[in-house]
């Protein structure tokens, strides 16, 4: 009898703890901010607007870890290590980025990452979704532990990428890899030297597997 | 065996059991949790490397090693393993719900490469599998096997089925 209560009352809490609610119904205004963007076609790239728009899934896991990534292609090798999944390929994005006219840093090696900041166009980049109150900033989004701002800019990298199928569109250091990277910060400084943690703004972003959309703009 | 009515209240399992299997397959789920959540702590490795998957690889190894050897754990033992999760978990993470209710279960989803489920969903199952884990040691009882429900090799019969 008291074994029985044992593993009931263990079941019950674990039970507890695992089940949660429901997900969300779909918000009607959803197709406003999604437009034409979907999982089949999921970079809209608007030249006369110098305007990139992805579409991206939010990972809760990292509202309470800390990551080093800001958006990846959910099939690369990185898909799951990132704030927000993105169904874009390095490929795709690197070419909408030349298409608005953006210059590429190309000042990134394997050899000289963790001494050197990324260069190339500063982008703006915004995150808004269905229900969102508005566009919110990477700033505002993205928790940098030293509250300093997210410098992103266009590195380039591409050939790098395709060796590395890591799927890194955005990283928040000065990256190798990454199309874009966060100039505020040279490689190493999240895993190595632990100058840094990054982690989702559980208190801006939606829950986990919401879909978002990315905004990157040439900055002028 | 079948004649003897004092064998009527003993549970018949093939070699190793199914029951041992299940049971340490849960153990093997739990400390499968506890080694990807320390794990977790070290940014670099979680970076490189999906500690995720060292869950369903302990979930079959234990199972493995249930289903051919019969060895089982005494329920106490994997109560104190869950407490010991659980405290962990609260260590980490407070008594924020919304990250136990993240956390884990996104472990779960890129150890198994759940990505087509949500979070819901896949807590729902990890609850389910975790009551199933729990309910495994209600058949092989001490008072059925007639003797003490600790870590032991399995009572087997003149045919080599084990009880």
């Amino acid at each position: 009898m008291k074994k029985t209560g044992f593993f009931v009352l263990g079941g019950l809490l674990l039970l507890t703890l695992f089940v949660c609610p429901l997900a969300l119904a779909a918000d009607p205004g959803a197709t406003d901010v999604m437009g034409k963007l979907t999982k089949d076609n999921p970079i809209i790239v608007d030249k006369a607007g110098k305007t990139i728009r992805l579409l991206a899934e939010v990972n809760g896991k990292y509202f309470f870890q800390p990551t080093r990534h800001a958006v990846v292609t959910k099939g690369g090798s990185n898909g799951d290590k990132s704030v927000l999944a993105a169904f874009a390929e390095p490929q795709a994005f690197c070419d909408g980025l030349l298409q608005i006219g953006a210059k590429p840093g190309e000042n990134m090696t394997l050899a000289n990452k963790e001494t050197t900041r990324v260069k190339g166009d500063a982008l703006d980049v915004t995150v808004t979704w269905p229900g969102a109150k508005k566009s919110y900033t990477l700033d505002e989004v993205i928790k940098d532990s030293n509250k300093k701002p997210i410098v992103m800019r266009f590195g380039g990298n591409l050939a790098t990428a395709k060796d590395k199928k890591t799927g890194c569109l955005l990283c928040l250091d000065s990256c190798p890899v990454g199309i874009v990277s966060n100039e505020a910060y040279t490689y190493g400084a999240v895993e190595k030297r632990k100058e840094v943690t990054f982690m989702g703004n559980k208190d801006v972003l939606p829950k986990d597997g919401t879909q978002v959309v990315v905004t990157i703009k040439l900055k002028k | 065996m079948g004649n003897n009515p004092r064998n009527h209240d003993r549970l018949v399992l093939p070699v190793g059991s199914a029951a041992a299997a299940v049971r340490l397959s849960a153990v093997g789920l739990i400390i499968g949790f506890l080694i990807t959540t320390v794990s977790n702590h070290w940014v670099w490795l979680d970076m490189r490397f999906n500690s995720g998957v060292s869950i369903p690889i302990f979930v079959v190894l234990f199972g493995i090693i249930g289903l051919s050897t019969g060895l089982s754990v005494r329920f106490r033992a994997f109560l104190i393993l869950e407490a010991i999760l659980l405290a962990v978990w609260l260590i980490d993470y407070g008594f924020d719900l919304d990250a136990l209710l993240v956390v884990p279960a996104s472990l779960v989803r890129d150890g198994l490469r759940l990505h087509t489920l949500t979070l819901p969903e896949i807590n729902l199952g990890l609850g389910l599998v975790v009551l199933a884990g729990n309910l495994a040691w209600l058949p092989g009882s001490s008072r059925r096997t007639g003797q003490k429900n600790g870590c032991r090799t399995p009572n087997r019969n003149a045919n080599g089925m084990t009880y």
